[in-house]
């Protein structure tokens, strides 16, 4: 299979990350995308243009990363990140639900402020950052949910914060002081070595 | 279980569709909640402010779509929208993703029109249109495999369907997808789908 992959993408991120802790990466060919460029070939396979998108064996394209991650899932791999069934299942799913989600308001918030400067909106940029922030307090609030073994929920988590320090870490500001039990488990989980091995560098 | 719901999301929709199509109507409580409304979002259980949102009779909150469409299958007892695992379940978890990925983009253009017309911009509008067109292209090569059974592929991309004819009239989709068109006519006779409709966010109290 081939993906279609993007260095700084938290996504295509989540993708290889569960890759690697499934044990299955090496079965993975990348191609690069620039999905920016407007003459891009990645329409070909994705008509969103977006990464990441998983060209399957057969020729079917996969796109979405929660859908690529439980196809990758799926393949026997060494072992699971999306249990299949019972409370564990529907614990890593939420959890998957609200880092993706809170990773898409931080997104709008940068593409709020890469806009010129007069369109630029500040109550669109407050109220999705709010969000990010409410959800943050959410997880703080109920630790727990980030126990356990690596599922697709923590893994989404982790490559929500990276990207967002990577990319707005002024917006952050001292972020581990004011959520100190999300600081704490993820420089636990970004010193595992599917982390390190996908943490987006400067280009 | 209880349903954050709004009458004017797509996502809503889809969800609602697959509660009747799985026979849950009786087990699910609908709870009116407009996203754009500042108190409604304080009250939700979900910090995303988002609908949909399903809180489980554990007190669990799931959300978005895809997981709230799983979670019920698996309550209904298994397979009834989302094929067991095979080719089966990868053709309707991909046709889900990109018919939900097109209505992402219409949520895009519609927030993007309620800004000031001098902030909007519309590059942006001009991208999520183009990718919306690439995709009805995409479906209508393989409108003749979709077929009248509902599952999560189907039931997703008729719902974006009939987002994409209030918003986008313009586009013309039925003109330039005839086969896709002709199996919407059909599709669309399904009690769920009849029951209810889709409204016009700008009419939502």
């Amino acid at each position: 299979m081939k993906l279609r992959w993007a260095p700084a993408s938290p996504f295509v991120r989540k993708v290889t990350v569960t890759a690697l802790e499934i044990g299955i990466d090496s079965r993975i060919e990348r191609v690069a995308t620039d999905y920016h460029d407007p003459k891009s070939d990645i329409i070909e396979h994705n008509p969103l243009g977006k990464v990441p998108a998983l060209i399957r064996d057969d020729g079917s394209v996969l796109v979405d990363s929660p859908v690529i991650c439980a196809y990758l899932d799926s393949l026997g791999g060494d072992a699971h990140v999306i249990p299949p069934d019972g409370e564990a299942r529907w614990q890593a799913l939420q959890l998957e639900g609200l880092a993706d989600g809170l990773l898409e308001q931080a997104i709008a918030v940068q593409r709020e402020r890469g806009r010129p400067e007069d369109k630029r909106w500040q109550t669109a940029t407050d109220r999705a950052w709010a969000k990010v922030e409410r959800t943050l307090d959410w997880i703080e609030a109920d630790p727990a949910m980030l126990e356990g073994k690596v599922d697709i929920g923590q893994i989404a988590l982790g490559c929500a914060l990276g990207w967002i320090e990577y990319r707005m870490s002024e917006m952050l500001g001292d972020w581990r002081a004011r959520w100190p039990a999300v600081g704490s488990w993820y420089d636990g989980f970004a010193a595992r070595p599917s982390m390190r091995a996908t943490a987006p560098v400067a280009a | 279980m209880k349903l954050r719901y709004s009458p004017a999301s797509p996502f809503v929709r889809k969800v609602w569709l697959a509660v009747c199509e799985l026979g849950l109507e009786d087990r699910v409580e609908r709870i009116p909640t407009n996203p754009l409304k500042r108190d409604d979002v304080r009250g939700s259980p979900n910090p995303l402010g988002k609908v949909p949102a399903l809180e489980t009779d554990d007190g669990m909150v799931l959300y978005d779509s895809p997981v709230i469409i799983d979670y019920l299958d698996h309550a209904a007892g298994g397979g009834g929208l989302i094929p067991a695992p095979g080719p089966a379940r990868w053709t309707a978890l991909r046709r889900q993703a990109l018919a939900d990925g097109m209505m992402e983009a219409s949520v895009l253009c519609f927030i993007e029109a309620m800004r000031k017309p001098e902030r909007q911009s519309a590059g942006w509008i001009a991208h999520n249109r183009a990718a919306i067109a690439r995709a009805l292209a995409a479906l209508e090569a393989e409108a003749g495999e979709l077929g009248q059974e509902a599952d999560v592929g189907t039931l997703a991309v008729a719902v974006m369907l009939e987002l994409i004819s209030g918003q986008f009239a313009d586009l013309d989709w039925r003109t330039s997808c005839p086969a896709l068109s002709r199996w919407f006519d059909s599709f669309r006779q399904r009690p769920s789908m009849t029951a209810t409709e889709l409204v016009d966010p700008r009419s939502v109290p």
